[in-house]
Parts: C-alpha cells; structure tokens; sequence
C-alpha cells in the first residue's frame, strides 16, 4: 500500500500538468464554438427585430410620428412568446425617449401602458448595465451589437422617409440565449472528467507495474497524444451539434419573418393572388440572408412561388440536405386553403461554420500540443526526481535507475524548458494585437514624438542593452537569479501596461519587457551551456529553439483568441500572472546549475558567454567575411523580423480586415515555416558546405515575400517615396493588384499575403541556422575561437532586431503609411543579397 | 427536419385611435376638393376683371392640438399677417428664432404646410416668433414682405406654394436670410436650380413635390414590365404642371422609345367635356399601339381639372389602369384610381421643415441642402379598383403603401395602419 502511494505521488505531476492542458483545450474549444454559436444567436435575434422593424417603418414611410404606432404590443408579444431568450424589446424615438417597451412575463408584470415611472425605472435599470460592443459581426447586416454581462443587444435603425426615426433594442439574456450551448458543451466537461480519470489510472497502474520500462516516457506520451486526440474529437462532434442547433433557430426566425411579412397582406382580406412580385421579393431577401437555399409559398402541398423557378407549379418536397422551417399562414380563403411558407437552409452551413472555426481550431490545438509536449516533459521529469527520491528512501532494489548520469543534465534540460517556453509565451501573447493598440494610444497621446516605433524599437534596444551587464554578472553571480530578475522585469512590464492606457507608460513598459526577455536569455544561454555536456551541446540549443518556437506560435494565437473574448488589459494581466507562475516554477522547480555540473565539465563555460565582448566587437569588424555576412544578410534579416513581421504586419492584416485570432493564424504558418526549414537548411548547410548561397537564396525569398507583402491593397501611387523609387514600385503593385481582381477569385489575395508570410517563414529559417555556420567560417572564428565570435554575433544582430521597427516605422512615415514601404524594404533586401552573392567569397 | 406552427394573428381595436386617424384623413381628402376649388376660383378670379382678393387670413383656422402650443393673432392694420407665438411647456434647451413664413394664396394644403412647420419646430425645442404674410400673389406685397423680413432681422423664410418658391428665387436670391420652399412644383424642371445632387450655392434650400422622373419610371416599370404606352391626363395651362411632370414624362417616354398618348384638357370648367372629347379616341390610339391594353397606362398629373374628372376617366380607361402622381387621387368606393404615385403634401411640409431645422440650429447651411424629395414616394392603391381590372399590385408596393382600399373600396390602411385589424377585435 505504501509502494502505491508513492505511485501515486510520483504520477501525480505528469496527471496535473495533462488534465491541465486538456482543461485549456477544452475551454479554447468552448471559446470558439460559444464565438460561432454567438454569431447564430445574433443572427436570430436580428431576424426577429426585423419582423417589427418592417412594420413600424411601413407606418413611419406614411410619415407619421413612431410614438403613434399602434402595432407594437402585439408584435412584440407574439416575440416574446415564441422566445423566452428574448429579455425585452424597446423602440426609443429620435431624441432617445423610451417610446415602447415590452417584456418576458417572467420579469414582471405586464402593464400595457407605459408609465412615466415604468419609464424611469426601466431607464435606470438600462443605466445600470455597462455595454461593451461585441466582436459578434453579422453578413451583410450593420447593426450595433453590444453585450453587458448578462445580455446581448442588438440595435436595429427604424427608418423614415426624412431619416432615422429612432431604434428598436431587443435584448436577450445570455444565460437563456446560450442554454443550448451550455447543456451541449456540458456534455465536454463530463468527457473530459473521464478521460482524465482513465489516463490517472492508466499512469498511476503503469508506475506501479512497470515503471523500470525503457519506453515509460514514450508510452505515457502515447497515451496522452491519444488522449489528446479522443477529446479533440468529441469537442468537434459537439460543436457540430450547437451549431446545428443555431442553424435551425435561425432557419425558424428568418421564416417567421417572412411569414409576418406575408401575412400583412392576408389581415387586410386580400388575396395572395392579386399580389405580384412575391417571387422578387423572395429573392431579394434571399439575397440579403445568403444563408438561405430556398423560400417557397406552398398551397395545397405545391409550389405556388418558389425562389427555383423551375418547381413553380410542382408537388413540394423537402430535401435531405436542408433545414427547412414550414410555417401555416392565416389564410382568408373560403376554400379553407392551406397556405404555408417555407424557409430551407442547407444543413452546409453547418459544415461551413465548423470549418471556418477548424483555422481557429487547429491553430490552438497546435497550441495546446505543444504546451502539452513542453508541460509533459517537465513532469515526467519531476516524477523522475520523485522517483529517484522515492528509490533512495526505500532502497528497494527491484526498482533501477537507468543512465543515471546523464538524466542530471537531460532533467535540467527538461525543467528550464517550460520557464523559457513560458517567459516567450507571455511575450508572444500581445504580437497580434500591440501595433494597432500602440497606433491607437500614439494618436491619443497627440504628440509629435509618439511614434509607432518607439515601444518596439526601445523593446528591442533594451533586449540588447542588458546582454552585455547580465553577461557580466552571469560569469559569477546565480543563473537563475539572473533569470528570475528577467521574469521580475516582465511581470513589471506587463503589469505597467495592464492598468494604463497612457502612451508613454507604455513605451516605458515595453523596455522593462524587453530587458526583462535579455536578462532571462542571456540566464538561459549561461545554463544551457554550463549544465550541457560538451557532446551534447545540440540537445543545449534544442531547449532554445523548441521553447522559442512553441512560446512564440501557443502565445500568438492564445493571446490572440483570448484578446478576440476580452480586451488587452486580461491579455497583459494573464501574461503578468504567468510570468509570475514562471517565476515560481523557475525558483522551486528548476535545478542549480551547481547540483547539475558534471565532473567533466569545466567551469571555463560560464566565461565563454560574455568575456570581453567590446573587445570582440572591435576584432569582428576587421574581418570582412564577417562585416559583409553580418551588414547584407544579418541585419537586413533581422529587421525583416521585427520590422516587417512583429511590427507591419498585424497592421497590414488588420487593415484589410483580419481580427486579432486570424492575425495570430498568419504568424503562426510564418512561425512553423521557419521551423521546419530550420531544420532542413541545417542539414543541408552541413552536408553540402553551401552557406553562402543558401544565405544568398534566403535574402531572395525574403525579398520577394517582402515586395508582395507590401503589394497588397495598393491601388495608386500617393506620391511618396520617390527617391526610392515609389512611383515605379507603386506602378508595378497596381499592375499586380489588377491582375488579382481579374481573376476574380476573391480569396487569391488572402493567400498571396499567407504564402508571403509562408515565405517569409522559410527564407528566415534559411538564415538562422546558416548564418551562424557562416560565420564560424569566417577567418576571424578560427583566430578568435568560434564561441566568442558566435557570442558577438549574437549581441551585434540584436541591432538588426533594434533598428527593424524604426526603419519600418521611418519607410511608413514617409510612404503616408502606404505598404508600398514594406514593398520598398523589400527591394533593399533583395538589392543587399545580391550585393552579398558578388562581394562575399566561398569560405 | 419539418416544424409545423400555426401563425396567430395579431389584431387590435383602439376605437379612440381610428376615430383620430379618420379625423386626419377626412380633411387629407378635402385637400384634393379644396385645391380643386382653389383652382376654380383663380380662373374665375381671372374672368372676372382682376377683381382683388382678399387676403385676410380668417380661413387659417389651426387645429385644437396646435393651438395648445401656438397662439395666433392677426394684425389689426393688415388682416394678411398673421402672429404665431409659441406658449406652450417651456423647453429645456430653447432655441429662441425669428421666422417669416409666406404664403401666395389661399389654399387647404397651405394651412397643414403651415401646422406641420409650427409642430416640427415645437418637437425640436425651437421657440419661434413667426410672422406669417399672405402676399396674395402680389410683387410689391411679396416684396415689402421680404423686406420687412431682412428689417426685421429674420432667422430664416420659410415659403410656402410655387409660386412663392419662384417670388423668392426671383427676388430674394443670394440674400443673407437663409429660406427653405415647401409645398412647390420640382424646382429643377422649373430651372431653379441644376440638379437633384447638388445644393443651390445660395440661400434658398428646395424641396418638391414632385418625385424625380427616373423614380417614376422605375415604379411604372415595376408595374409594368413591358409597358409600351402611357396616356397622359393634364391642364394644358397649367404652366408648373406642364413643366415639372408633362414635359419631363413625354421627354423620357421618347428616350426610352415608348409612346405616349396626349389628354389634355384646357380649363376646370372644361375639363369634363374635353375629356368626354377626347378619351375615346385616345383609347382608341393606345389600343392601336397595345391591342391586349396589357402594357398600357394612364397616369393624371397633378392638375385638379383632371383629377376631379376620375369618374369621367374610368368610364373609358376599361381594363387600363388609372394612375395618379399625389396619393389623394385614390379614395374610397369606386371613383378612384387604382394606384398613386406621389408625394404627400404633408410629408412634403415635414420634410422642409426638418431642413428649417437643421439652418436654424446650424447643423446645415442652405446652400449645401440637396433638393429635398420624400423618399420613397407615398403610395396608395384602391383594390376595388384593382380587382376590377385585373390588376396584381406588386408586393414592393402593397409592403410600402400608406393608404390602402379593400376589395369593397373600404379603408384597409389609413396612415400605415391596419384600419380592418383594428375593427376585428
């Protein structure tokens, strides 16, 4: 029984960390399909207003006063019966006066006349309710949507024939709007309890039984990865039913709505028959709701008009493939007629929802793989320590520690991962949305000197600033102590912009940030190399990259989703709290760099980081492989990064109508495609020698993937940027931008802009690794040692990564904002890279 | 997949609101015998060696519900001006203005121009001093008129008629006192101004009764599809209505390669036998162009001499329907058009005053005002009428339309509102 306890103590980290992710890809799941749903439920409740929107304005169109408008009780009655989400309905005049109001029986007593009071009363109640405009956006249809905490209200314009003549609010309350969401997605929570349960079992019974395996890690992540997968799928299952179900609450609206309007005529004793153009009124409004497949009015079972002129006359039939809503009208025939109207959308619509959210989905479920990778390593670790401590106390001797040694410095490995993976995430989780936030509050601050380019510039002006003290201190001074002051200096950075909305607070928060992201890597790279092996030096650099990668593509798009739910203050809160959680797991968690010091590694290590760096700078500079490297492919790569990617970027993408979600998706295909050739372009670099031209292709592509980048949305020349040649640029982006519309394929500029960033992706991976194999073959590395000038190199491209922003920023200024900047950025890269290509020599 | 719900309908009785809606529409229809009368006595008033008329204002009779908030006064030296005070609830945030409004003749619309202006003006917290003159069609009082108002500092003119607009275009342009015309004839086809899409440049801000001529046609279109003829009922001396709607029709009718066939009439007096003159053989003409009468239409200007003459116009039209270009021309019972396409002189007044409005208060300038036009245009249809010559109202119209007559020429919708819902319950 105590062997079983143990057991379950040494589990229980790897369960914590997996029923945790799981937990996040369950609520990013809910967040996403409550997005969708939400859009469905505006929708609908559009479509309701509408049925009393169509009946006062036909009164106001006889240019009567609204508050004369007799009919609004009993529309709005007939609402509110059919549906309990509907909380009020409210028509307001001109000045804003309360005209009409009408509630669910459910909140209070009906009174048919309202009253001076019942006015007061149901103002102050509306004053007590703090709304904030919604992210839910409807096709074709421009109506305010705002939501309070409890409700969702759309306001609908009630127009005359001289203008507005007031709005009509219909409110719903969140709770009863969102029931249907609730009970499906409950159904999640109760999967997600079992599997959680089954992979506690499954962990704690293999520790029990077989925990000397070989494979134990590899099996707990099998197990996990299926896990993983099982709750993917039920969560897309579910989806698919919510939204099933929003379709068809929409389907009902939009008939009811259709049917009122048809109905008008029948109440005043007239016959469909004498009315034409039923069939142009069913396409019109099929062309504002292009939801709709098919409306039909149907007499006697056939088709007496239908949107498909070809079954008019016809026996109707429903389809499979349709949600169809069949409503009786009042019919004043004395034949005793039966008269229906019928409203079908596909059930495509369905797919088509669950697929447009399949972007979002897979982007954060990309996400939440890798936190769940990163998080599951570092358990596994600490139940390694719990096990190793568990062995060492009950000295069984059943139970061997294999490769005792190096799971010193693999444990080490795989505890600092998730704190560097952490202090990028927390970083990357405003990427999407911090440049038109800084745009926002520059413009506010209304002075000359608040550039967009300050924060970023000053951010990266910092990051390289504090390498050189921090290095100092990292050759004596506590490795984690250094780490633990880089998350301090986030956690200030993030909470200064968490509570401001002043512009220049903000720029300050951004250079404790950034010196809070130099401090903790420059903390990283010294235990990297201080607790690594010297033959095991790639596994040191693997921590960097993962982490870096992971950090940068789960933050992106988190920040972005979380930003799309709530505004930028809970995106810098939560950033600011995990800081503080990594700082945490930093303290007590991670390892000494002293108690993981192999005897074999001498401690010469921790000088090799940041000795003698100026000096260093100033003997780089007299080796012209390395000047030319560093000014023509370096740099210009560098500032592509943070001037064109972290920067223009989300502003160019928000600009042609991105939300911050989609943002985050666009930099995470940038983010992968430099992963993955990374890794190819490594290899290829080291089995081919052929860095030179594989730096050389790399300025290309970036070049290119530039100049199209800043194509988009050009359309004539603004007169700037001449002496860059602007004009002819400019000339050329007209010419490629009426290409695209000829086409006429509407989503081909989209994905030009995605396969740019794509590109943009892989001609950084060209770089990264490349440059640095480059310039450890310049002649200078084989004089100067190939860590020292590897360690120069890294502080010189900070400038790279510095300057980005302010001459992005400075080519915008003068391009009167206009992308043609970035095109002309662009063409400076390729012009350098080819430069590059005649002036270097093979080395 | 099949949901099945019955529609309950929804159906009210507000006796106290039908009776006042019923009280709004009886003197809306006595508009079209007071024009028609008005009409009448200017040819008399011709005939008879230009005897004067009078210009006292006694007829100016404002309803109960004005007069709790105006008080009107004539002037004791000159019984064609007229004081109106406002005394009604004291506003929060009052605008205090100085407002001349001028009237040409004695007429039922001028009187609801004039109501309707003191109504916007009161639910826009505007306090007016008006000082309303009757100048009788008369260029020295018209002008003394004028300068009484630029004396007397005036905030703004607001003209009621035609043939103000045209007294104010011809003598008071460019003035610093800004003025707003109502109740007129389309000011571009009289060559007040140039187009719909621009303001004057001036100080005169235009409205018109009149819906633009591509308005029109798209609604004659919407009915019929493949219309190839138009008979065109009018006074041939009736100089505005010749210029804004007779002209301008048979100009686009020609563009487009359609016929039009003339019934003119020369005078009220004579309108009855030059219509019995001259419809059979117009008839005759249009079946000649359109054999079925399927594509075929007749459209009464807004000349009273014709309109007053529908019983006469039915009596021939047979299966062709009638149309009309003021809502007025479709009433009850079977002496009626089908269908109008027209502006309300009422929504016409609402809408100049809302540019007074907007001078008064700054918001808008006179010169940058478009040529005000009430969009879309009032429609009424009689399906008695419609039932009888087997005419489909487009449901476009039906949906828009504000007065509508049932099957038995009884009101079904008076002002927007389901009158038949209301007497149900």
């Amino acid at each position: 029984m105590k062997q079983l306890f143990l057991d379950i103590r040494i589990s229980l980290p790897i369960i914590f960390v997996s029923a945790l992710t799981l937990l996040l890809l369950t609520y990013v799941g809910s967040w996403e399909a409550s997005r969708q749903y939400s859009v469905f439920q505006a929708s609908k409740l559009a479509t309701q207003g509408e049925i009393i929107t169509n009946s006062i304005e036909s009164y106001l169109q006889a240019g009567l006063p609204i508050n004369q408008y007799s009919g609004f009780h009993q529309l709005s009655e007939t609402l509110l019966e059919s549906d309990n989400s509907i909380e009020h309905l409210s028509v307001f005049d001109s000045s804003n006066q309360l005209v009409f109001f009408n509630q669910q029986s459910s909140l209070a007593d009906k009174d048919k006349t309202l009253t001076e009071n019942q006015n007061t009363s149901f103002k102050k109640k509306l004053s007590q309710r703090q709304y904030h405009l919604s992210e839910t956006k409807l096709e074709l249809k421009n109506y305010l949507i705002e939501e309070s905490n409890s409700s969702l209200k759309l306001t609908l314009p009630l127009n005359s024939k001289f203008g507005q003549a007031g709005t009509l609010i219909i409110e719903a309350d969140k709770t009863s709007l969102f029931m249907v969401f609730e009970k499906e997605y409950h159904n999640v929570f109760i999967v997600y309890g079992l599997i959680i349960l089954f992979f506690a079992l499954f962990t704690i019974i293999y520790e029990h039984y077989f925990s000397h395996s070989k494979h134990k890690k590899s099996i707990l992540k099998t197990v996990y990865a299926l896990s993983f997968l099982l709750m993917s799928g039920v969560i897309v299952a579910v989806v698919f039913q919510i939204y099933e179900q929003g379709a068809q609450a929409k389907t009902k609206a939009l008939t009811d709505s259709m049917v009122s309007r048809l109905n008008s005529v029948l109440e005043l004793g007239i016959k469909i028959e004498d009315i034409s153009g039923i069939n142009e009124a069913f396409t019109k409004y099929k062309i504002s709701n292009p939801d709709i497949r098919e409306i039909a009015l149907i007499e006697d079972g056939m088709c007496k008009y239908h949107t498909e002129a070809t079954l008019v006359g016809k026996q109707h039939t429903t389809q499979n493939d349709v949600y169809e809503y069949l409503v009786e009208l009042k019919s004043n025939d004395q034949h005793n007629r039966e008269l229906f109207v019928s409203v079908s959308l596909p059930v495509n619509i369905v797919h088509k929802a669950v697929l447009s959210s399949a972007n979002e989905f897979i982007t954060l479920m990309i996400a939440c793989g890798l936190i769940s990778l990163i998080f599951i390593d570092a358990s596994t670790g600490i139940s390694n320590v719990l096990t190793r401590r568990g062995h060492l106390k009950n000295k069984t001797a059943s139970k061997k520690i294999q490769n005792d040694e190096p799971q010193d410095f693999r444990l080490g490995l795989s505890m600092i991962k998730p704190a560097y993976f952490l202090i990028v995430f927390v970083h990357a989780l405003s990427i999407s949305f911090l440049p038109s936030m800084v745009n926002h509050l520059a413009d506010a601050s209304h002075s000359s000197f608040a550039t967009l380019s300050l924060p970023f510039t000053l951010y990266y002006a910092l990051f390289a600033l504090v390498l050189i003290p921090a290095g100092h201190y990292t050759e004596k001074g506590s490795l984690k102590w250094i780490m633990a002051i880089g998350c301090l200096l986030e956690v200030v950075g993030l909470s200064l912009i968490a509570f401001t909305s002043d512009y220049w607070l903000l720029v300050i928060a951004r250079a404790f940030s950034g010196a809070g992201q130099g401090f903790f890597l420059i903390g990283l790279q010294s235990y990297l190399l201080v607790i690594t092996p010297k033959d095991q030096r790639t596994q040191g650099a693997a921590v960097k990259v993962i982490g870096r990668n992971a950090g940068l593509i789960a933050g992106t798009s988190i920040g972005a989703l979380i930003f799309s739910f709530t505004d930028y203050t809970t995106v810098f809160m939560i950033g600011s709290a995990l800081s503080i959680v990594g700082m945490i797991y930093l303290w007590i968690l991670v390892p000494k760099e002293k108690t993981l010091q192999g005897e074999n590694i001498p401690p010469v290590n921790k000088q090799q980081t940041s000795s003698g760096l100026f000096h260093n700078v100033i003997i780089v500079f007299k080796d012209a492989e390395f000047v030319k490297s560093l000014l023509l492919v370096a740099m210009p790569g560098k500032m592509a990064i943070t001037g064109v990617i972290m920067f223009a970027v989300p502003l160019l993408l928000m600009s042609h109508g991105f939300g911050a979600g989609e943002i985050g998706q666009a930099l995470m295909l940038y983010y992968i495609a430099s992963i993955v050739m990374t890794h190819y372009a490594s290899r290829l670099v080291d089995s081919l020698d052929i860095s030179r031209f594989i730096l050389f292709i790399s300025t290309i592509i970036a070049g290119i993937s530039i100049i199209i980048l800043g194509f988009s949305g050009v359309n004539e020349w603004n007169g700037s940027l001449s002496w860059l040649g602007g004009e002819q640029i400019a000339q050329i982006a007209i010419l490629f931008n009426q290409l695209l519309i000829q086409t006429q394929i509407h989503w081909l500029p989209t994905a030009i802009i995605m396969l740019s960033l794509i590109f943009a992706g892989i001609s950084n991976g060209l770089l990264t690794s490349p440059v640095v194999t480059h310039i450890n073959k310049t002649q200078v590395a084989e004089q100067q040692g190939v860590k020292s000038v590897t360690a120069t190199y890294t502080f010189l491209e900070r400038g790279g990564h510095m300057m980005g922003p302010l001459v992005i920023g400075y080519l915008l200024t003068m391009a009167l904002q206009s992308n043609i900047a970035l095109s002309v950025f662009g063409f400076i890269i390729l012009f350098l890279g080819i430069i590059f290509i005649f002036v270097s020599r093979k080395i | 997949m099949i949901f099945h719900l019955t529609q309950c309908s929804y159906s009210f009785f507000y006796p106290v609101r039908f009776m006042m809606l019923c009280s709004l529409f009886l003197p809306h229809l006595a508009i079209a015998q007071n024009e028609a009368n008005v009409e009448n006595k200017q040819e008399h008033i011709q005939n008879q060696e230009k005897k004067i008329p009078s210009i006292s204002l006694n007829w100016l009779k404002f309803k109960t519900e004005t007069l709790k908030h105006w008080q009107s006064t004539i002037d004791e030296n000159d019984s064609g001006v007229m004081y109106i005070k406002y005394i009604g609830k004291p506003f929060k945030y009052p605008t205090q203005k100085k407002i001349f409004i001028l009237l040409p003749k004695k007429s039922g619309s001028y009187l609801l121009a004039t109501e309707e202006f003191l109504h916007v003006m009161e639910q826009n917290s505007i306090v007016a001093d008006v000082t309303l003159i009757h100048f009788n069609k008369d260029t020295d009082r018209g002008k003394a008129a004028l300068a009484r108002a630029e004396s007397e500092q005036a905030d703004l003119i607001f003209s009621i008629g035609s043939e103000t607009a045209t007294f104010t275009n011809q003598h008071f342009k460019n003035n610093s006192i800004p003025v707003v015309t109502s109740t007129n004839k389309d000011p571009v086809q009289l060559g007040m101004l140039a187009d719909y899409d621009k303001g004057s440049g001036h100080n005169i801000a235009y409205t018109s009764l009149n819906i633009p001529i591509d308005v029109q046609m798209n609604y004659l279109f919407t009915l019929r599809p493949n219309l190839k003829v138009i008979g065109i009922l009018y006074n041939k001396n009736h100089k505005q209505v010749m210029a804004t709607e007779v002209i301008p029709l048979k100009k686009k009718f020609k563009e487009l390669g359609l016929k039009t066939v003339d019934i003119a009439v020369s005078s009220r007096s004579s309108a009855q036998k030059d219509l019995l003159e001259r419809m059979p053989q117009a008839m005759t003409d249009m079946a000649f162009i359109d054999p079925g009468s399927e594509n075929s239409l007749l459209w009464i200007t807004s000349s009273t001499a014709v309109f007053a003459q529908i019983v006469t116009v039915n009596q021939f039209s047979a299966s062709v329907p009638v149309l009309g270009s003021i809502p007025n021309i479709v009433t009850e019972g079977k002496d009626s058009a089908v269908l109008a396409i027209g502006i309300d002189r009422r929504n016409n007044a609402h809408l100049a005053s809302l540019y007074a409005v907007k001078i008064l208060k700054d918001q808008s300038t006179a010169s940058e005002l478009k040529v005000g036009v009430v969009t879309p245009p009032d429609i009424a249809i009689n399906f008695l009428i419609a039932k009888k010559i087997g005419l489909k109202i487009p449901f476009q119209f039906f949906e828009s339309a504000s007065f509508i007559y049932d099957y038995q020429g009884q009101p079904a919708r008076l002002f927007g509102q389901n009158v038949l819902t209301k007497g149900k319950q």
